[in-house]
């Protein structure tokens, strides 16, 4: 169990930030909530990443001279800039159409109401 | 063969976006042509991409010169250029016939929208040249973006669709992305044929298949696969008429491509195997949203989200295709991509009319049109037809093809609901042509159909879906049948 722990343990917070922006999506009839849970789901992805670049014993992956010790891989690191880059686009996109939604029915609550589908 | 024609059928619609934005501001006109001119140039390029794949040629796209799989490697094969084919030319045609219709409904913010609409096309055609995982979960983003700019641009009611979309959509995207870091994780590549060499090598199934099933789901989320299809008819209703007539068409067309692509590219034959839960899965879900879309279609007043409901009912027929994995199911499955491509530009781009013309959005009303619209009428009722799957129209080939599969492979259920799908579809499909011919139609409209383009548009959509339907043995011999993959 404990071994299990500490081989997987650096997976949990992953694990959790997905689980909880899931948790908000599915929850919250404010949309804004929805979209911070959206942003918290994509970052447990982006740290999911980040964790697989990790080696044991190794440093940060750049070349030096005379210096042999193992290095992370570098790719998932540059595929998360390009990942980063998308949440944040979702993001301003999100907000922008949320700040229309606030303009013309004045609220950016979701409606449970069948009459209001959109 | 080396070539840079992939890539360019992204770069084309990209950079011209770009162009479209920045200058819209000052010179409209001229942003509106480059727009045109991009979709075009596009459109050109499938169709020189698709003569030479069904040359047998295979062109490929090395960026910066280095090869996979080190390298992002674009591909033109038969299945990408068959579907870069039939998605450029729609987008040509609808965006082509849509422009007095655009200039009303957005007025001065056109150029914008201009700019997203070769945003999502440059994405769509990034997805559909991609043959790297990672880059088809950034060009899906890409057109997933545009797409839901587009939605929000619309009138009352829009930006709540869009935030829906939005929400549900992203979920989608980071399934997909989920899945693609546990590709790498078990095979540490990124590139599609090398992650298909080392997954038919063994790699740990465990990570595998749990990144297939992270893969399906995403994607079905973008393919609107019941019951993952809540945010299409919002989206679809509530944008404005010339964004739903480009996207219902193509979105998730090429999203189900991409599906084809991952599970007989990518995992093939081998990778499947090992989870034969999988097939049975799509099978299963296929069948249900072939006939749950067509019933929920039939109770639909408004006349685009029934088409919505129609597209789910008809990707249920695409997945069930997918999910029985032999040849002639699959060539149902990649053939009806484009059929339903057709069917739905036809009868989006003549929705877009008749609510422009005479302000008919629901199915109730087409009855006021009949006598002032008989080339629209025509059209409409033409694709209606194809989509019960009708001979000699282009829907009745794809449900042929994936029949004939279903019975080969032993599935006589399957055959079954794919029969019982069709007659559902007859409820809501008849009941357009009822609507369009055999109703009464009480006070006329005072207008007739038009403009011209738009009419001409519609109608060569509609000859479209009947000229793929008789010819039909001929794609299938030229490009589909090139386009199953090997061990099939």
């Amino acid at each position: 169990m404990i071994d299990y722990l500490f081989a997987r343990g650096p997976y949990l917070p992953y694990a959790a930030l997905v689980m909880l922006g899931l948790y908000l999506v599915l929850t919250h009839q404010n949309l804004f909530k929805t979209i911070v849970g959206l942003s918290l789901a994509q970052s447990g992805i982006i740290l999911f990443f980040v964790l697989l670049a990790v080696r044991d014993g190794a440093t940060v992956p750049i070349l030096a001279e005379g210096d042999d010790r193992p290095l992370n891989n570098p790719l998932p690191h540059a595929l998360m800039l390009t990942a980063i880059v998308v949440a944040v686009s979702t993001l301003g996109v999100a907000l922008a159409i949320l700040r229309r939604l606030q303009e013309e029915e004045g609220s950016i609550v979701e409606r449970r109401r069948p009459e209001e589908e959109p | 063969m080396n070539s840079t024609l992939p890539a360019l059928l992204f770069l084309v619609p990209f950079l011209s976006a770009l162009l479209c934005g920045a200058l819209g501001g000052y010179l409209r006109g001229a942003a509106r042509w480059i727009a045109l001119g991009a979709l075009a140039a596009t459109a050109a390029l499938s169709f020189a991409g698709a003569a030479l794949a069904a040359a047998g040629e295979r062109l490929v796209t090395h960026m910066g010169g280095w090869a996979p799989p080190l390298g992002i490697e674009w591909r033109l094969d038969a299945l990408s250029a068959f579907v870069a084919a039939f998605v450029a030319a729609t987008a040509l045609i609808v965006h082509g016939a849509l422009g007095d219709v655009r200039r009303r409904e957005l007025g001065e913010r056109e150029p914008g929208f201009n700019t997203c609409a070769l945003l999502l096309v440059s994405g769509l055609m990034g997805m559909i040249a991609s043959a790297d995982l990672f880059n088809l979960f950034v060009h899906l983003e890409v057109a997933s973006l545009s797409a839901y700019a587009l939605v929000a641009s619309g009138g009352r009611g829009a930006p709540r669709a869009a935030v829906r979309y939005l929400v549900i959509g992203s979920l989608g995207a980071s399934l997909y992305l989920l899945g693609v870091g546990h590709v790498y994780a078990a095979t540490g590549t990124l590139n599609m044929d090398d992650a298909a060499a080392r997954i038919a090598a063994g790699a740990d199934p465990r990570l595998t298949i749990l990144a297939l099933a992270f893969m399906i789901s995403g994607l079905a989320i973008k393919m609107g696969l019941f019951p993952l299809h809540g945010w299409m008819p919002g989206a679809y209703a509530r944008a404005p008429l010339s964004a739903a007539a480009l996207m219902a068409p193509l979105v998730t067309k090429v999203s189900a491509y991409a599906l084809i692509r991952i599970l007989f590219w990518v995992y093939g034959p081998a990778g499947l195997g090992r989870a034969p839960i999988v097939a049975d899965l799509l099978c299963v879900t296929g069948a249900v949203a072939l006939i749950a879309g067509a019933l929920l279609a039939a109770r639909e007043a408004d006349l685009r989200r029934l088409l919505a409901y129609s597209s789910v009912s008809q990707m249920g027929l695409v997945v069930l295709g997918i999910g029985l994995a032999n040849a002639a199911a699959l060539t149902g499955a990649i053939l009806h991509l484009a059929n339903d491509a057709l069917m739905k530009a036809t009868l989006f781009v003549g929705a877009a009319e008749l609510a422009h013309r005479f302000g008919v959005r629901e199915v109730g009303d087409l009855a006021r049109v009949r006598a002032r619209a008989p080339w629209t009428a025509a059209a409409m009722a033409v694709a209606a037809f194809s989509l019960v799957g009708l001979p000699p129209l282009c829907g009745f080939f794809g449900k042929w093809y994936v029949l004939m599969g279903a019975l080969e492979s032993g599935r006589p259920g399957m055959a079954f609901a794919i029969v019982a799908g069709s007659l559902a579809s007859a409820f809501y499909a008849f009941r357009i042509v009822e609507r369009l011919y055999f109703a009464r139609s009480g006070e006329a409209c005072p207008e007739r159909e038009g403009p011209a383009g738009l009419v001409a548009a519609c109608a060569l959509l509609g000859g479209g879906v009947a000229a793929l339907g008789l010819g039909s043995d001929r794609v299938v011999a030229l490009l589909v049948r090139a386009a199953i993959p090997g061990g099939v």
